[in-house]
């Protein structure tokens, strides 16, 4: 009774003193620094009312300082069968803490979550409170259902530049429930009580200041610090299943998809008529493979389960079309027509990385499928229609891959491509004359990564438009094109690119003088900004060598006055070789560059920079001639 | 002559008639031999999928005013790149009352002529919005070399609009048509968007099920282009060869005739009347708490002039741009207040309320973005519009205020609404002006010097004006001022430090705003040997040619006029004197659509003057203007790489 009687005077107080609570001027300057936005409170109960069930409710008041901040101020929410929105609202203060407004009904958008490509009945739930004059608070509130769920939505406590004032996650389950839970940049631990058979942890933070968000840093979509949370077993759409580890998450989703892979008898008779001349397993594959990508097209049709149940291999072969998990089946029941064992993988794709997946929390965060041929350790790309067999482009290459076996798979890792893998070599004939325009002559070899946007290009342009892009792309304005062939190769990662044009200043004249920047043709740059007190980890994926060769013809009439000299820069991140070699009225310039793939800690960001700054400098080098 | 080459002379001296076969659109499912063995387009080597014909109908009937729209389509897949076109779009109007789509049919034939009718389990409907959904359709088992066709009607009694026909696709378009049946009681404005002639054009009379008499029209189109989207262009829409309908009059025998598109005046005094266009401004308790909060802002002996002045930046920093631009109004302009956020609509047609209130005459100014399209001053219609501005008058003088940005100054626009002209709503001058962008300028100033290690210090000072003006004070309030100064530095890699950076003026919008620093730049020149090579212009404004495609289908269209100017004083280092100057440049594009001239000179205290000098005085080049203004660019940047040369004495 007194705790009411006090909860209500104090309601009264707050009442009529009518301070406004969210008041920007409020916050602590330390939690300015480094921060577009201050999260003011923050609170998540998450509540597992059956196994296959949990209610889900977040109030969340943020201080948004500047324009960085603004997606703050739109709040999404999916929804399809596995997840109900039952209230979505908010209110909009300004830097003094007054309401603005509130939301009401019809403020909530409700809008397709599907492209051009894709049907899906999920709807996206929008609520906007953006607000012109920084800065400005906004508050959510949010109650959701889920049904059928095999991850407990991740709690992220921080994220890179926002401080936190203070966040709660709450996580209730009846005892019986079991889950493990996994913090990154997490240093307290939860709070745990049982009572009425429900078994609760919370977990509270407060006063984190922001960390800066800072270029090419380690962490996957700025998440800072979060909580993952891995439930032992699910439940989804009538399939339950094992989720303690790795090996059953496999055995899982394995289940969920097997026996999706019949084909027809005429489909079968067609298999093996495409592998009638084929000796060994990989020229099997390759025809397969090449069959599948040349007749079927990405088109996702997601309903229900669908989103994680295949569609049967007999609907691929009718309709020619699927999505990643539908063509992926497709190939493997194809493959197994041929007598090839090979088995699906659940992967997170997507050329900026992907989150870790770990033991001790193991949560399959994929949005992607894959095939593996245990045989022949390759991998297959289902989705693609132009890759050669076996490769993986930077979407889905070097990372961790969840092999679906019988009897539980494990957690593999996708190929890396290394600096051996990802090439360029280019030879140049470069004649230049006396306006300082140019004949220009080039021969470019591209392997791996690098070859990826000629193979694209290719795929979707015609020799016109492809001369067009070159043009566009090039590193110097091209005065006419006379030739162009860009070719890849079927079976390996290759491209090759030759071309012969004419081009105006190549070379700058000032009076008497010719100034030629030796790689003007195909010049390298690379650069950080500056920051010299850098606070994250560095972490650069991009790794590739480049050697080229320029062969100047000079202008008759002139000679040189001055030639770059040898240059050679090495590092723990790379190296960078020119040597410039005069033989008459020919000039040979040959350049090597490698580039390692970065992960060091803050303290060495600026020596890294250093390095590309003196690179790229370098890479200006001019020869200088003049008519005497 | 080769085999081929022979049987093809002789297929055409047989049946001369194939010449003229695509005058006239073939049946569904009647699709030649030609057609279904073709691999390449021949108007078009490049092109992976093609329109082989679209054909549109549209029946206007008497009795009811009900519009029907047929249309059958049929593409040519011919590359495995062009199998999207498989997955087709119809979007339509799902009122509660009727679907405005029936009688969808979708048939694809087989390379070897095999017909396969597509079922309703490939069909799928997404809602799109309260009244809209789309038909997602995804063609099975397609092919390299199929031909997919496709009809459908839709119904509507939309009678003042009609349906819009494009005979142009992203794609080439073999055939296009369009016919249209219309009883004579109703008289269209018909609006074509073509350069020249159309291959077909027809009008015959007639009469319909009904007994009444129509017109029929026809025009079609053969072998147009693709449209494939360009930079500097201000709306894709206005490329495409169409024809658009807005009804003038109906006249009905034994009724009144009732004149829907009359005069501007006409269109003014409806506009007024509309409760959510001309009574937001008009009914002052529709904007009662928009006023209190603006009035308190006033002072009694406040000039016209700083009343507009308020008015813009009370509303532009109280009511955020939610990005739409519309000319009529969602709720009352209190509603938007409240929420602090509006269209175009509510935002403008605030500032006219409040300075009308305020004793000013105040007016709506309509008008088309230029993303939206083109409009036509000689049709009073409304529909061509799709955002409105505030337009103070007085006597001769007009103020244009634009207050969806908050920074821009009175009589400056976001870009999207410099499209030429606006039209002012007001019954009794309902009139056309003209909207003309102001030029933008940069000048920069700068006083270096240079190091022997190739290093150059001292101080810039930079001035802009007009939308450059705008665009800078809109940067600085997100970016750090350092880190936007390195950006107008160019993409080079030269490592700049700045410090003392001030800046002035930036809260005055209608003044130009200055930027003062001092900046050391590392590598700006190369030593070599006893020799300094230092680049002419430090990068600046342009660094590359904006122009590199060797020729261009469209038009180039700027948003303003701009001008651009940079002198940098240089003094040199000691020990070292000068080798060589680069030579002065001067250009001239056209009809003085713009100017360049570079020069580069010694100054009596031994050190070297550099100026720059370029504007481009239009907004808009013809194709076939493209190639000057390509070679205008490269000469630009050719100049701006120029390089002094030092030697060591």
């Amino acid at each position: 009774m007194r705790i009411v009687l006090f909860l209500f005077v104090s309601l009264c107080f707050q009442g009529l003193s009518a301070q406004p609570l969210y008041r920007a001027a409020d916050i602590p300057p330390a939690y300015l620094t480094g921060a577009h936005a201050v999260v003011r409170a923050h609170e998540t109960r998450f509540t597992v009312t059956a196994p296959d069930e949990a209610d889900m409710e977040e109030w969340v008041v943020v201080t948004l300082l500047s324009k960085e901040a603004e997606s703050e101020a739109i709040w999404t929410e999916l929804e399809n069968e596995f997840q109900k929105v039952k209230s979505l609202k908010g209110s909009l203060y300004d830097a003094n803490g007054n309401l603005v407004r509130e939301s009401k009904k019809q403020d909530v958008l409700d809008v397709s979550a599907s492209s051009e490509n894709e049907y899906s009945n999920s709807r996206v739930k929008a609520l906007q409170l953006e607000y012109g004059q920084y800065p400005y608070t906004v508050e959510f509130r949010v109650k959701k259902t889920l049904k059928g769920f095999f991850r407990i939505p991740e709690f992220v406590v921080q994220k890179l530049a926002r401080s936190v004032l203070s966040t709660s996650v709450v996580v209730s389950a009846p005892s019986a429930y079991q889950y493990a839970w996994k913090g990154l940049h997490v240093d307290v631990q939860p709070v745990a009580k049982e009572a009425d058979g429900m078994k609760t942890l919370e977990w509270k933070f407060a006063n984190l200041p922001a960390i800066p968000k800072e270029s090419f840093h380690p962490y996957f979509d700025n998440e800072y610090c979060k909580i993952t949370i891995a439930p032992k077993a699910i439940t989804i759409d009538g399939h339950a299943g094992n989720f303690s580890d790795w090996k059953q998450i496999s055995a899982f989703f394995y289940e969920l998809n097997k026996d999706r892979d019949a084909l027809s008898p005429e489909m079968q008779d067609k298999v093996l008529a495409l592998i009638k001349d084929k000796q060994t397993t990989r020229e099997k594959i390759d025809a397969l493979y090449k069959y599948l990508k040349q007749n079927h097209r990405y088109v996702s049709i997601q309903i229900g389960i669908g989103g994680w149940q295949t569609l049967d291999a007999g609907f691929v072969e009718k309709k020619k079309y699927g999505d990643c998990k539908a063509l992926t089946n497709y190939m493997h029941a194809m493959l197994k027509a041929a007598g090839i064992e090979s088995y699906m993988a659940n992967i997170f794709a997507g050329a900026e990385g992907a989150p870790e997946w770990t033991d001790d929390s193991p949560v399959p965060y994929a949005n992607h499928v894959i095939l593996y041929v245990p045989s022949e350790k390759m991998w297959l790309e289902c989705t693609s229609t132009n890759l050669p067999t076996g490769y993986l482009g930077d979407f889905t290459s070097n990372r961790q891959a969840l092999v679906l076996m019988p009897d539980g798979g494990s957690i593999m890792q996708t190929p890396t491509l290394t600096l051996a893998d990802n090439t360029r070599s280019g030879q140049f004939s470069i004649r230049l004359d006396e306006a300082g325009a140019a004949e220009v002559q080039g021969h470019l070899q591209y392997a791996g990564e690098l070859h990826e946007p000629y193979r694209d290009l290719i795929t979707v342009q015609k020799q016109a438009d492809q001369e067009k892009t070159f043009i566009e792309n090039a590193d110097f304005p091209v005065a006419q094109l006379q030739q162009l062939k860009i070719e890849s190769s079927e079976s390996l990662p290759q491209a090759i690119v030759q071309y012969a044009l004419k081009a105006n200043s190549i070379a700058t004249r000032s009076g008497k003088r010719m100034f030629v920047p030796v790689s003007r043709i195909k010049p390298f740059k690379r650069s950080l900004p500056a920051n010299e007190k850098r606070i994250l980890d560095l972490k650069l994926r991009e790794t590739y060598a480049l050697t080229d060769t320029f062969n100047f013809q000079l202008p008759a009439g002139y000679a040189l006055e001055n030639l770059p000299p040898t240059k050679r820069i090495e590092s723990e991140f790379g190296l960078y070789e020119l040597q410039a070699i005069q033989q008459g009225q020919e000039v040979r310039v040959v350049r090597r560059i490698e580039m390692l793939p970065v992960s060091v800690p803050a303290a060495w960001y600026e020596e890294v920079r250093k390095f590309y700054q003196e690179v790229t400098k370098a890479d200006g080098a001019q020869m200088v001639l003049i008519k005497p | 002559m080769n085999r081929q080459n022979t049987i093809a002379a002789l297929f055409l001296f047989l049946f001369p008639s194939l010449l003229f076969c695509q005058q006239r659109a073939l049946k569904w499912g009647d699709i030649p031999e030609s057609d279904l063995k073709m691999t390449v387009y021949p108007g078009d080597s490049t092109a992976s999928a093609v329109v082989l014909q679209d054909v549109g109908k549209i029946v206007v009937r008497a009795n009811t005013g009900a519009v029907t729209f047929y249309r059958t389509r049929r593409i040519k897949v011919l590359d495995a790149s062009a199998f999207d076109q498989g997955n087709l779009r119809i979007s339509y109007y799902d009122s509660k009352r009727e679907d405005e789509l029936r009688d969808l049919d979708v048939q694809v034939t087989s390379p070897n002529g095999v017909k396969t009718k597509i079922k309703s389990d490939n069909v799928f409907t997404e809602k799109l919005g309260p009244r809209r959904s789309v038909k997602k359709i995804f063609i099975p088992g397609l092919q390299k070399g199929a031909v997919i066709e496709y009809r459908y009607q839709k119904q509507s009694d939309d009678l003042l609009e009609l349906y819009n026909w494009y005979f142009q696709d992203d794609i080439p378009v073999r055939w296009s048509e369009l016919e249209t049946v219309i009883p004579e009681y109703y008289d269209y404005v018909i609006l074509r968007n073509i350069s020249g002639p159309f291959d077909l054009e027809e009008t015959t009379q007639g009469m319909d099920p009904d007994g009444h008499n129509c017109y029929n029209n026809r025009w079609g189109v053969a072998n147009n282009p693709a449209l494939k989207e360009e930079p500097y262009i201000a709306c894709m829409e206005d490329q495409y060869t169409s024809i658009k309908f807005q009804l003038r009059t109906i006249i009905i025998p034994e009724k009144t005739p009732k004149t829907i598109i009359s005069t501007w005046k006409e269109l003014a005094k409806e506009l007024e009347d509309l409760e959510h266009f001309g009574l937001q401004y008009k009914k002052s308790g529709n904007f009662e708490n928009l006023w209190t909060a603006y009035s308190t802002t006033l002072a009694p002996d406040d000039t016209p002039d700083k009343k507009i002045e308020k008015a813009r930046k009370f509303v532009s920093s109280n009511i955020k741009w939610n990005g739409s631009y519309r000319f009529t109004t969602d709720d009352d302009l209190d509603d938007a207040f409240e929420k602090k956020s509006g269209s175009s609509a509510d935002i403008n047609l605030s500032v006219v309320a409040l300075l009308r209130k305020a004793g000013l005459k105040a007016i709506p100014l309509l008008l088309s973005t230029r993303s939206n399209g083109q409009m036509y001053p000689q049709y009073p219609f409304l529909t061509q519009f799709n955002a409105v501005l505030a337009l103070v008058q007085d006597g001769d003088k007009f103020t244009i205020i634009d207050a969806t940005d908050p920074y821009q100054p009175l009589n400056q626009l976001r870009m999207e609404f410099y499209h030429g002209a606006g039209w002012m709503v007001d019954k009794s001058t309902p009139e056309w002006i003209d909207i003309g962008a102001p030029e933008a300028s940069q000048t920069w100033y700068g006083k270096m010097q240079l190091q022997e290690d190739g290093s150059m210090n001292g101080n810039f000072s930079i001035q802009t004006t007009g939308n450059f003006a705008s665009d800078w004070r809109g940067s600085l309030d997100t970016t750090k001022a350092s880190v936007f100064l390195r950006k107008q530095f160019g993409t080079s890699e030269m490592e700049i430090k700045f410090d003392s950076i001030s800046f002035s003026k930036t809260e005055l919008l209608d003044q130009p705003l200055s930027a003062k620093f001092n900046c050391q730049v590392t590598g700006a020149a190369s030593v070599v040997n006893d020799f300094i090579y230092c680049p002419s212009v430090l990068d600046f404004f342009i660094s590359q040619n904006p122009f590199k495609a060797l020729s261009r289908s469209y038009p180039v269209e700027f948003e303003t006029p701009f001008k651009a100017q940079y002198v940098l004083d240089l003094s040199l280092p000691q020990g070292y004197q000068l080798e060589e100057l680069p030579q002065a440049g001067r250009v001239n594009l056209p009809e003085n659509a713009g100017k360049m001239s570079f020069n580069c000179s010694k100054t009596p205290t031994g050190g070297v003057q550099i100026i720059l000098k370029m504007n481009i005085a239009k907004t808009e080049f013809s194709p076939e203007q493209y190639g000057a203004l390509r070679q205008f660019f490269e000469i630009v940047v050719e100049k701006m790489q120029s390089q002094l040369v030092l030697k060591k004495v």
